[in-house]
């Protein structure tokens, strides 16, 4: 029995590979409705008071998120989440920490009319508008019943789904230049595997493709009362699990959870380690685990240098 | 030709529907297809579920099955969209609702169980580190039962988390082992649950029942189509078989018609049609033949290009007041052919009749009579150059007559006078004489006269018939030709019924005197002098007939000429005496202007003890004018 396990363990590990996989470079979207997002999702009209967008909170130069602990909206009212990075969004199986979103164009709408962020609504932003000459013009142009809600809502969406950071030095590294880890990294991602941060950081995203409870063998105490997917699902058996975030451009997303309660990539790996994996490790691994981390930053996507 | 054309119509339509009902057909079984890869692709998918499920605990790379949800949520949001649930097939909505339901369940279960086996995948994991940096064997047992969990489903689980909580820890390291134990049983238990929740769902059933029974469904709507499709043939085949029917029958039409347009195209007669208007619109060859014309000198023309102007005003008018009353007319036409010579055309117009009643045309069949006209003219003119010869000889033998019965009373005359006059020279002229000699000159003088009486009638060339007593008639024939008996010695005998007979006087004196002069010429030759002669004339009426029986006993007409007497120009005397006339002239006579007959044959009887053998001429003239007439 136990070697018949050992076999399957060590059979499966040999296919470890193919749990993480790169990003492709050449994703398929549309470019003159991505464009047409990209400008509404720089647009501050879009909030109650002009004063937010989109990139407020997500920083398309900086790894796609805000670096703050909790976004800051509309007559400065403060977010009680961190904002997750827009960055391959497109790859998780929904949008938002409690999966709320079943995909981009669900999420958009989100923000927009949350009061603490950009506090406003379609309507009134499609009044605020329609009148603008160039969305006018562009609207029309791309789409057949021109400026919409729909339309709108599928423009910011199109846009955020072009934002993929590819050829991370992770992906090229898993596309097979070995070269492009250092040891010390490869180690990392050795022991992102062996201690099991990879059972839920897997995929093309490295995350974003499960939700899993925050806490598993020690029970978490946030600052925040957030209860994760529970606040959806309202299922007793749901409390306090989060969508699992995204590991790519890890290093510029900082603070990390949820509650942005870990500043760094250390502290966030301990305490995945301690709660999540119910492991001590020393300080050593963690540090290439960290490295190793480092190595997922990608590229800035192309539709930011496209007019 | 309405039915050809319904025909014609009900065949396109049909066609229409057949394209119509194909096309439909087409969509609903192409998305019936849609439906049914849509469906086993929810089958396949769904087993992808289920390996997922029933495969050990491991890394995984969750984008796989996510792909796979993905991929239901989106198929079956496509069927919600597509409506086929709600239109096509309601029968098969609540199951298909059932089954969306069941799915939504099964995916929030299998996002449960991502999240579970990868918890489990990790303390099962460390729990082997663990293990190995463990010194105290009691959790050997404990370990090989939670390692064994997945593959012994006869493990207790309540029992062993009784016994890892029994556990006493000495260290850290044991203590960490028991958490991850603990959270080994606790995960494996959820694990189960999950799965047996996802078991409880029973979806593949579900599924594959679903699957059936649409594919059954495919077999009634099959054969609905089918039923359809083949209503329409038949009826196509039909209406064709209708349509060939009609086809044929036209066509057979059209033979026939084509055969009559042969019979009318080479028919011997001349064949015109003409518009209401009369304006000419077919002729056929004959026509063209027979007139010189072209077809295009006269389609087109009014028919009265064909006019000589020999018939009158009123002929035309007659014409056209029959035909355009709807009657046929019949009558003979003189027009004119293109070079300019007349043409007597017999002819019948018909009026020719829409279904309506309406007179649409004119049909116009002639025949060309020109050259029996033109006989018949020739004939006419030779009957009077023959009446004119016959009336010549008349009035040769008149003058005859006149002579010979002059000559007596005129000598007569002469001797009285010379007579008076010498008695008178030598004076011996006494009144006895005197008056005796003016008494004979008085009596030839009014004798004279009477004879030029006689004459008068015989010339009178009256056209008028007149009632006439037969007995003076041939009283008037004596006095012409009475003399010609005495000198020859004939006797005449005759026994006459005193009959009136209604006709031209002259010309039945003219017929008697033929017939004497024949009689008497037939004597002079036959018989010798000293021979008795006789003339037979008797008179009678018959059955409403006068029959006139002429006999004489000249030994007969030669039997080989018999039948030749009555023909013009035949003779059997000498050129100097006989002109071939005479009995022609007769024949006509009596039978044209007194609508009788004359016959001969040769007789032989008994006339005072003696046999004799003669002519017997033998004229027989209906007595009432009406028998004439018949």
């Amino acid at each position: 029995m136990k070697i018949l396990f050992l076999i399957m363990t060590s059979f499966l590990l040999l296919n470890c590979k193919e749990l993480i996989l790169p990003i492709k470079s050449d994703i398929k979207y549309d470019l003159q409705k991505a464009l047409l997002g990209k400008k509404l999702f720089f647009d501050k009209r879009l909030s109650k008071d002009n004063t937010i967008s989109c990139a407020s909170c997500h920083d398309v130069d900086n790894g796609g998120d805000d670096n703050r602990d909790f976004s800051i909206g509309v007559d400065n009212k403060k977010g009680n989440i961190n904002s997750p990075t827009v960055f391959n969004s497109r790859y998780n199986l929904a949008q938002f920490w409690d999966g709320r979103a079943k995909d981009l164009k669900e999420q958009v709408s989100g923000p927009i009319h949350n009061p603490v962020e950009m506090g406003s609504s379609l309507e009134e932003i499609i009044k605020k508008l329609e009148n603008d000459k160039y969305y006018k013009k562009q609207f029309a142009l791309v789409y057949k019943n021109g400026f919409t809600k729909d339309n709108l809502v599928d423009a910011i969406s199109e846009f955020e789904s072009a934002l993929v950071t590819p050829d991370s030095r992770f992906d090229l590294y898993l596309k097979g230049d070995k070269s492009a880890l250092s040891e010390d990294e490869i180690e990392g991602y050795r022991l992102f595997k062996k201690n099991g941060c990879i059972s839920c950081h897997n995929g093309i995203n490295i995350g974003g493709n499960l939700f899993q409870k925050m806490g598993i063998l020690k029970e978490y105490k946030s600052k925040v009362g957030n209860l994760g997917r529970y606040e959806v699902t309202k299922d007793v058996e749901d409390k306090s699990y989060f969508k699992v975030p995204t590991l790519r451009n890890i290093n510029k997303t900082s603070p990390y959870f949820h509650d942005a309660s870990a500043k760094n990539l250390h502290d966030a790996v301990s305490i995945m380690m301690e709660y999540q994996l119910g492991m001590k490790a020393n300080k050593q691994e963690i540090e290439k685990i960290v490295k190793f981390l480092k190595t997922l930053d990608g590229k800035r996507p192309k539709i930011l240098d496209k007019k | 030709m309405k039915k050809v054309l319904i025909i014609i119509f009900v065949f396109i339509s049909l066609i229409f529907s057949l394209v119509y009902t194909t096309d439909h057909s087409n969509k609903k079984i192409e998305d019936f297809f849609k439906m049914q890869k849509n469906i086993s692709y929810l089958i396949s998918t769904n087993k992808n579920f289920d390996i997922f499920m029933s495969s050990s605990i491991s890394y995984n790379n969750f984008d796989v099955i996510q792909k796979d949800i993905f991929k239901i949520k989106d198929i079956l949001s496509q069927i919600k969209k597509s409506n086929y649930f709600d239109k096509e097939l309601i029968a098969f909505k609540s199951d298909f609702l059932q089954i969306d339901d069941l799915f939504k369940k099964k995916i929030k279960t299998i996002e449960k169980l991502k999240s579970t086996s990868a918890v489990l995948n990790n303390s099962y994991r460390y729990i082997q580190t663990i293990y190995e940096k463990l010194d105290n064997k009691v959790f050997n047992t404990i370990y090989t039962r939670i390692i064994g969990l997945e593959f012994n489903s006869e493990i207790d689980i309540k029992k062993l988390q009784n016994q890892v909580n029994s556990f006493k820890v000495k260290d850290n390291t044991e203590k960490i082992f028991l958490v991850h134990a603990k959270n080994i049983l606790q995960y494996f238990e959820k694990f189960q649950k999950q799965k047996q929740d996802i078991e409880v769902l029973s979806l593949n059933k579900k599924l594959d029942e679903f699957e059936k029974n649409f594919n059954d469904y495919s077999n009634v709507f099959i054969k609905d189509i089918k039923t359809v499709l083949w209503s329409i043939i038949i009826l196509l085949s039909s209406s064709l078989v209708l349509f060939l029917f009609y086809y044929t029958k036209i066509a057979y039409q059209k033979i026939q018609l084509n055969r009559f347009k042969q019979a009318v195209e080479n028919s011997d007669n001349i064949i015109m049609t003409t518009d209401y208007h009369q304006k000419i619109k077919y002729v056929n060859e004959n026509f063209i033949r027979h007139t010189g014309y072209t077809y295009k000198d006269v389609i087109g023309k009014r028919a009265s290009i064909l006019k000589s102007g020999l018939n009158s005003k009123k002929f035309y008018k007659d014409l056209n007041k029959t035909i355009y009353s709807g009657k046929r007319w019949y009558g003979e036409f003189v027009n004119k052919i293109k070079d300019g010579k007349l043409s007597y055309e017999k002819t019948s117009i018909s009026p020719i009749f829409d279904e309506k009643g309406k007179i649409i045309e004119f049909l116009a069949i002639k025949l060309d009579v020109t050259k029996e006209k033109n006989i018949e003219k020739e004939l006419k003119e030779k009957e009077h150059l023959l009446s004119q010869q016959s009336k010549m000889i008349a009035l040769h033998e008149m003058l005859d007559s006149i002579a010979h019965q002059w000559r007596q009373p005129l000598s007569t005359i002469s001797t009285a006078a010379s007579g008076m006059r010498l008695n008178k020279e030598f004076d011996s002229l006494d009144d006895k004489t005197f008056y005796e000699l003016i008494d004979s000159i008085v009596d030839n003088t009014l004798y004279l006269s009477k004879t030029i009486d006689s004459f008068k009638t015989f010339f009178k060339t009256n056209h008028e018939n007149t009632l006439f007593n037969i007995k003076n008639t041939v009283n008037k024939v004596l006095d012409l030709i009475g003399y010609k008996f005495n000198e020859n010695k004939v006797e005449f005998i005759s026994n006459i019924k005193e009959l009136n007979i209604e006709g031209l006087e002259h010309e039945l004196i003219q017929s008697l005197v033929n017939l004497f002069n024949n009689s008497q010429d037939a004597i002079a030759k036959n018989l010798n002098k000293d021979d008795e002669k006789f003339i037979f004339l008797d008179v009678y009426d018959d059955n409403e007939n006068v029959v006139i029986k002429i006999k004489d006993n000249a030994k007969g007409i030669d039997e080989k000429i018999i039948d030749k007497i009555f023909e013009p120009y035949f003779t059997t005397k000498h050129k100097s005496q006989g002109t071939g006339i005479g009995l022609y002239m007769t024949y006509e006579i009596i039978s044209k202007h007194f609508y009788g007959t004359i016959e001969v044959n040769n007789s032989t009887y008994m006339y005072k003890d003696k046999e004799y053998t003669g002519a017997l001429f033998t004229i027989t003239i209906p007595s009432k004018k009406d028998d004439r007439n018949k």
